[in-house]
């Protein structure tokens, strides 16, 4: 226990300025943190274009594409290169390439010519429509049954439940995605096969069609979310439930709805707030199998046709959009951390 | 004893699930009643006496291609598991035991990887590595040591204030001896359970990225198989016997590995 | 007033090792015991059975009457009323005694608001009042601040103003001087000393500090009541070979192990006879039955050594 005994007796605890300045220093060492992983992350994906084995060139334009103009056109090959400058220093390449980044300048993509930001931005939208409302229900489904079946462990609900919640966990989500897919849109045809939307529908009639479209991807995906949310939040409550201030609480005569919302759901919510942030992160990039499963034109997607098509461009601001979103996403966790408990600071000094 | 006895029948279970899968792995040969690379011109076939799950769109069998498919699936997963559990423990070790810089980098080394999303990293991997057994090996086991090196280092933290192992180095004994002979055997159990929990994960990233089509594809692994099913129609088309059983087969071995590891650790 | 009349603690139904066996005791109005005994005697559970605060598969016999209720017959809802009101237990002391996430003020004047009704800046007003009753020193800061920030002694002491705070007229108190040094210790004696209006049940493993808070004394050995007797007859003149073996240690005394072996694993409780006769020199053929407790005087003994003085 970092904290406990060491400070002499008699000595007042810091006092509530001072520990204003240090939550304050602490939240600024983690935003630097994670400006700096930002930066090594793009690094990464940089060197990794160029370390990979084979030839760059190859990575960049594709293998077929390169072979393609070897034998018919030469010259065009040339200008290519020329173009990514990768007949500069490595070190050109790199200043180049993160001056494209500073700009916002991430090339046009392979596919449809358009300018790879654009397609990204468009792609958002549609991942966000499902990974929000997932983060959402699947946050306060999981929460509400992880109590539950956290208060009283070994109970009737904990016994059924978390079997339940670990086979789910192991099905991999294409796997029931398949499942459903068959199930629902083949045999009982409640819902549409695939895409977002069936077209030309406006107002409200346009909604509903979303709706269809939406629904089940979206319970997969609440499904997955909640009981994965379930294990952490029933697994933080039932650790929470045998400290000693669980007893102290009864003991002073509250009732047991008291003790559970005063003093161990609060102490619970940390992990479980910390998990959820994390969760966040992964808002854009969480869906691939789900979104490719029923035609979702979201990120998941998007990146894994760049992928398969070799689209590098696309490819890489996807990977790099994800990868920001996760670093913010633990930036925002320690400050919401930092905020609420007030033994951060204490850790951070120890 | 009784007790005790109860308390590990999970574990028990998943053994039984991975021991089967394992058999199947190393007999594929002997079991398969076909070649599964074989074409033949018996394409879309129900499952009957000859072929006991039928045959794919190039008249591939099913049945084959399946215990086939579990040396595959076994084979990354494992080795995956086995690569991600090693380097976590690896470096858990060096950096709960010499503290200090050595434990500043591996920690925000470890931070840096965990930022970096998982499944998209290793989706460009395979991509920009030519896709194999291999590239899925080490684009899997890439992503995956993050977890059993944060746990196994926190566990090594309180290990470490342990007054055995404080006597240890006071009398100067080597580090390697205390690492290996002191510090690793009392955390095998984590290790183990950890690196069954890996098993599962890597198998699961496997399936996925196989589905996806990144995988395996001169040796089909079941996510290989589903990817088949899937975009040549035989999911639209109703052939269940081709989709069912990859499904089946990878949900239960995820959930052997996932049983072992998590109430294996549970009785701890 | 509390009576514990043969009250037994089982861990589970069919087994008859028990964590306290048969204890009798009565506390009286501002009465003052300590229940001394070695670590895994079943002192502890012993107050938790008294609170009713244990996990479900205990299985709790004998009566706990407050002011001539029975304490183990109540449903949860009469319990939250005496608890903390009228019978306040006071935990160990440790790291995570107190909630991390609240501030102490707020904590130790809980009571207050859940059975009183007051509200949360009184209490915690209040909080400080009591904290000042105890001497604990910079009483605002101390409500001000969080848990991590306190001492094992300061924590100690905020636990006593909760238990105080509502006005509770009896104390069960865990092993208060456990982990602390002597000048803590010395702390925490002073501030249960100022408690002239309460009664106190403390656990302790600690003969001298339980000599230094208490009139009386009941021993604990292996979950069995041995000895029962006021404070100066326990230390000038113990009966129960184990109290004497235990008042031979003290330093005063010359720190002497006189007895032999080890306690007896809890697997041996349920076989009978006296639970100390592996260790004692006094054993004779008798010590295989369990000898029910003598009364010497106004004294209470169990060893076979005082049945004709009965």
């Amino acid at each position: 226990m970092p904290g406990v005994a060491r400070q002499p007796f008699g000595i007042p605890p810091m006092d509530k300025k001072n520990a204003k300045i240090q939550t304050a220093r602490h939240i600024l060492k983690k935003v630097l943190t994670s400006i700096l992983t930002i930066y090594v992350i793009i690094t990464i994906s940089f060197l990794m274009v160029h370390f990979m084995p084979g030839d760059v060139i190859k990575h960049l334009i594709g293998t077929e594409d390169y072979y393609f103009l070897l034998e018919n056109n030469p010259e065009e090959l040339e200008r290519v290169i020329t173009k990514y400058g990768l007949n500069d220093p490595l070190h050109i390449q790199y200043l180049k390439y993160l001056k494209s980044i500073a700009t916002m300048d991430f090339g046009v993509s392979y596919n449809n010519n358009q300018p790879v930001i654009y397609n990204v931005l468009k792609c958002c939208k549609w991942t966000l429509l499902i990974s929000v409302p997932t983060l959402i229900l699947g946050g306060v489904f999981g929460a509400v049954l992880g109590i539950i079946a956290g208060w009283h462990p070994g109970g009737k609900f904990d016994m059924i439940m978390t079997p339940i919640s670990l086979f789910m966990n192991t099905v991999p989500s294409n796997c029931i995605g398949i499942l459903m897919l068959v199930v629902f849109s083949y045999k009982l045809r409640i819902f549409p096969i695939s895409g977002v939307t069936s077209g030309m529908l406006t107002g409200a009639e346009y909604v509903k069609d979303l709706m269809l479209h939406m629904a089940l991807p979206l319970i997969i995906m609440v499904m997955f979310r909640t009981f994965s949310d379930f294990m952490t939040m029933k697994s933080s409550v039932s650790q929470v439930r045998r400290e000693d201030y669980t007893t102290t609480a009864a003991a002073k005569g509250l009732p047991d709805r008291k003790v559970l919302f005063k003093h161990v759901m609060r102490n619970a919510m940390l992990p479980y707030i910390t998990s959820m942030c994390m969760q966040m992160g992964g808002l854009l990039s969480g869906s691939m199998i789900v979104e490719t499963i029923f035609g979702w034109k979201g990120m998941g997607q998007l990146y894994y046709q760049a992928v398969t098509n070799r689209d590098f461009p696309t490819a890489q601001l996807c990977f790099l959009i994800s990868a920001v979103c996760v670093v913010l996403a633990t930036l925002l966790s320690d400050i919401v951390i930092a905020l609420i408990d007030p033994r951060i600071k204490e850790k951070v000094n120890a | 004893m009784r007790k005790k006895k109860k308390k590990n029948l999970p574990v028990i279970v998943g053994s039984v699930i991975i021991g089967i899968f394992i058999v199947i792995a190393i007999f594929c040969e002997q079991l398969a009643p076909y070649d599964p690379a074989i074409t033949s011109i018996n394409v879309y076939q129900r499952p009957d006496s000859a072929h006991l799950l039928g045959t794919n769109d190039l008249g591939q069998d099913i049945f084959s291609e399946l215990i086939y498919g579990t040396r595959v699936s076994m084979l990354i997963g494992v080795f995956a598991a086995v690569i991600a559990t090693l380097v976590g423990t690896t470096f858990a070790l060096l950096s709960a035991y010499y503290g200090g810089i050595v434990d500043r980098l591996i920690t925000s080394l470890t931070s840096l990887a965990m930022a970096v999303p998982g499944l998209a990293l290793t989706t460009l991997l395979v991509c920009y590595l030519n896709p194999g057994k291999l590239s899925l090996i080490v684009a899997i086991s890439i992503t995956s040591w993050t977890g059993t090196a944060r746990i196994l280092r926190s566990r090594l933290l309180t290990l470490m204030e342990e007054p055995f192992i404080k006597i240890e180095k006071a009398i100067g004994q080597k580090d390697s001896v205390i690492m290996f002979k002191h510090l690793a055997p009392n955390i095998k159990d984590i290790i183990l359970s950890r690196g069954a929990m890996s098993v599962s994960g890597a198998m699961m990233t496997e399936a996925s990225l196989s589905f996806l089509g990144l995988g395996e594809f001169g040796e089909k692994s079941w996510g290989s198989i589903l990817h088949y099913a899937f975009f040549r129609n035989g999911v639209i088309r109703g052939l269940y016997w081709w989709y069912l059983p990859p499904i089946i087969c990878t949900s239960l071995a995820v959930l052997g590995f996932m049983l072992v590891g998590y109430y294996g650790q549970q009785n701890k | 007033m509390l009576e514990i009349k043969n009250l037994s603690v089982s861990f589970s139904a069919d087994s008859d090792v028990l964590a306290v066996q048969d204890v009798t005791l009565t506390l009286p109005d501002k009465g003052r015991i300590a229940l001394v005994g070695e670590t895994g005697s079943g002192k502890s559970v012993l107050l938790l059975a008294v609170m009713c605060l244990l996990a479900k598969n205990a299985v709790v016999t004998g009566e706990v009457l407050l002011n001539g209720e029975d304490i183990l017959k109540m449903n949860r809802k009469q319990l939250d009323k005496i608890r903390g009101a009228l019978i306040s237990y006071v935990p160990q002391g440790g790291g995570a005694s107190l909630n991390p996430l609240m501030r102490v003020g707020e904590q130790v004047g809980e009571p207050l608001v859940e059975h009183q009704g007051w509200d949360k800046k009184d209490s915690v007003a209040k909080s400080v009042e009591v904290m000042k009753t105890l001497n604990m020193g910079n009483e605002e800061e101390l409500a001000a601040s969080y848990p991590h920030t306190f001492s094992g002694g300061m924590r100690q002491r905020a636990m006593i103003a909760m238990g105080i705070i509502a006005g509770s007229k009896i104390l069960l108190a865990d092993e208060p001087s456990k982990g602390l040094d002597e000048e803590r210790v010395s702390l925490v004696v002073d501030s249960l000393n100022r408690l002239t209006e309460q009664s106190l049940l403390c656990v302790t493993h600690d003969l001298m500090f339980a000599s230094r808070i208490s009139d009386h004394i009941c021993v604990l050995y292996s979950a069995a009541q041995v000895e029962f007797a006021s404070t100066e007859e326990i230390l000038n003149d113990p009966l129960h070979p184990y109290t004497r073996d235990m008042v031979k240690a003290i330093p005063e005394n010359g720190m002497i192990v006189d007895n032999v072996g080890f306690a007896p694993s809890h697997d041996d409780f349920g076989k009978g006879g006296c639970r100390y006769k592996h260790r004692c020199k006094d054993c004779t053929a008798k010590c295989s039955e369990m000898p029910p407790l003598f009364d010497v005087g106004d004294r209470k003994v169990r060893c076979w050594l005082y049945e004709d003085k009965n």
